[in-house]
């Protein structure tokens, strides 16, 4: 009798005492402030990265407006960025920038396209391999750069010249990468799929395909990187329209602050054709833990 | 509703195939793998393969699968001989194999025709995996990965499956786990089973006769008579699984003189050195 009496007031008092002691003592809500804490921490770990560029920005512009630095070599950032918006609001800058990323897309287009055909064929099938790829190989070794005389012989300097120029060069990562991609696809999982009754084209569409795919988009990226540099290359060499036509065209007025803007906008291309890349990687390989954001 | 049930009731009335293999030998160059193997399986037959690590036990289940050719001898299934890969017979790897790129429900669905999803989740449900449907198999732990294949192979309502050491990798708990889950389904669905393993207990707890393969020879046939669920603890399990586990370390064993006619038959001459 008295156990069961205890054992009833037992809970009451530690009732008492939780609502007269703890209940009202909660005024830094420690919980919130947990919470807090990491998402803090989490902005400043975002920032952290963006301070030496901010950093040399700050001293780049001290050094132009108090005059240590010629505007001839390198004007302040501020006059770069007011180029940038003029050249934007006349319109001009997006006429420059749709002609260089269209080429850089057709280049793309048809040298990854070609090379991501290739390289599934000299995957797949072992007489492709035994009668192209060396071939290809060979031809890998020439630097595409070390082609822009006898491109120019062939095709002028138009157009042409330009896409032909890209097209090799963005041709041999994804070839090779889509080539080794579906060589290196576990020989258990192909034999797997086909003691379960797949026939060949599911084989390749649900198997081979989709165990290529990381290599196939390190490729693309590689061939993104490459695609760039090229067409800066090219538009240098002779442009009626596109970036390199316009720094080029600034060099000659001595306009430093308009090259700047170009190299800018080339570096803002190539970002945002990584992020792409990258963007694709995050969606199709959405099943590998290497790619999944961390929980 | 109606009509799951009922086609649960047929596939439980299915019953599995035979299968005879006659002096089937695999070579690879000079090596002999397996030496004119003589074996006999009835319909929905539980058969383990025991043997050391090389001894030829994966390459005959692989004949089996018809994964490779015979170099010698043949191999039949339900009278009919195998040529390759079958239709109705199902594989379990050591590895799971799954696809990593497929959600796990649709891992199920391999091979499946679209129209019978709903036969990949209620087979997912029987390994006790339905609510992991679609996760991605990256996500899932080892055990859970065997079961996914295991309700993989299952989905196609096989008569005859293969299982080359599919628990090996799995820590003991989830071992005793699966071999349960295995042997319910085999139950249920009454098809042929051929294990492939080096775990004598293994080969206990789940088969109607054990097989054993020594240097690509098959050296003991031995029938488990032990009553359904076994449990590891009884005597007579343990006896068993003593007297086997000593046959394949070539141990001399405390038994062997008490009843040598069944073993000296089996064991082939290089095992009885010192016996002679």
């Amino acid at each position: 009798m008295t156990q069961t009496a205890r054992d009833l007031s037992a809970p009451g008092a530690l009732d008492t005492v939780a609502v007269s002691g703890f209940g009202p003592v909660y005024p830094m809500d420690p919980e919130h402030l947990q919470r807090l804490l990491p998402f803090l921490r989490g902005v400043g770990n975002n920032l952290i990265p963006w301070i030496v560029p901010l950093l040399l920005i700050a001293v780049w512009q001290f050094s132009s407006s108090s005059g240590w630095l010629s505007s001839r070599v390198l004007p302040a950032p501020t006059d770069v960025a007011r180029a940038f918006w003029t050249l934007a609001a006349s319109g001009e800058l997006w006429v420059h920038v749709k002609v260089s990323a269209a080429r850089a897309l057709s280049g793309l287009a048809i040298g990854g396209g070609l090379g991501l055909l290739l390289g599934l064929l000299t995957g797949s099938v072992r007489l492709a391999e035994t009668l192209l790829d060396s071939s290809i190989q060979m031809v890998r070794n020439i630097p595409a750069l070390a082609l822009i005389p006898l491109v120019i012989l062939w095709f002028g300097i138009d157009e042409s010249a330009k896409l032909f120029l890209i097209a090799v060069s963005v041709f041999f990562p994804i070839y090779l990468n889509t080539f080794h991609g579906i060589r290196n696809v576990d020989p258990g999982l192909i034999e797997m799929a086909r003691t379960y009754g797949l026939n060949r084209w599911h084989l390749y569409t649900q198997v081979i395909l989709p165990g290529a795919l990381s290599s196939i988009l390190v490729g693309l990226r590689f061939s993104l990187g490459l695609m760039w540099v090229i067409l800066i290359v090219a538009e240098t060499i002779s442009a009626q329209a596109g970036i390199g036509y316009l720094t080029m065209n600034a060099r000659e007025f001595l306009q430093t602050d308009i090259v700047l803007v170009g190299i800018l906008l080339y570096a803002i291309l190539g970002k945002l054709a990584d992020l792409f890349a990258r963007g694709l990687e995050q969606y199709w390989l959405r099943w590998h833990p290497g790619y999944q954001k961390a929980h | 509703m109606n009509t799951m049930s009922q086609s649960n009731e047929t596939s439980a009335k299915k019953r599995g195939v035979s299968l005879t293999a006659k002096g089937l030998s695999k070579r690879y160059g000079a090596r002999t793998v397996l030496d004119r193997a003589q074996l006999d399986i009835q319909p929905g037959e539980f058969v383990a393969i025991v043997g050391r690590s090389g001894c030829g036990k994966s390459t005959l289940l692989r004949l089996v699968a018809g994964l490779e050719s015979a170099s010698a001898g043949n191999l039949q299934i339900d009278q009919r001989e195998v040529t390759g890969l079958r239709e109705n017979t199902r594989i379990m790897f050591q590895d799971a194999r799954l696809l990593p790129w497929k959600r796990v429900i649709d891992n199920v669905a391999l091979g499946l025709p679209a129209s019978d999803h709903a036969a990949a989740s209620q087979v997912l449900a029987q390994v006790g995996l339905a609510d992991r449907g679609m996760e991605w198999p990256a996500r899932l732990s080892g055990g859970q990965r065997q079961r996914v294949a295991l309700a993989r192979a299952l989905v196609h309502q096989p008569d005859l499956l293969l299982l080359d050491e599919p628990l090996g990798a799995l820590d003991a708990l989830t071992r005793i786990e699966m071999h349960s889950l295995i042997e319910n389904l085999w139950l249920r669905n009454g098809f042929t089973a051929l294990l492939v393993t080096h775990d004598v207990q293994e080969a206990v707890a789940l088969a109607d006769r054990v097989v054993l393969i020594e240097d690509g020879v098959i050296a003991l046939d031995l029938r488990i008579d032990l009553p359904r669920p076994r449990h590891r603890g009884d005597p007579r399990f343990a006896a068993l699984e003593e007297r086997l586990l000593d046959r394949v370390l070539q141990r001399p064993s405390k038994e062997e003189p008490q009843d040598p006619p069944t073993d000296w038959l089996a064991t082939p001459a290089h095992g009885l050195r010192w016996a002679i």
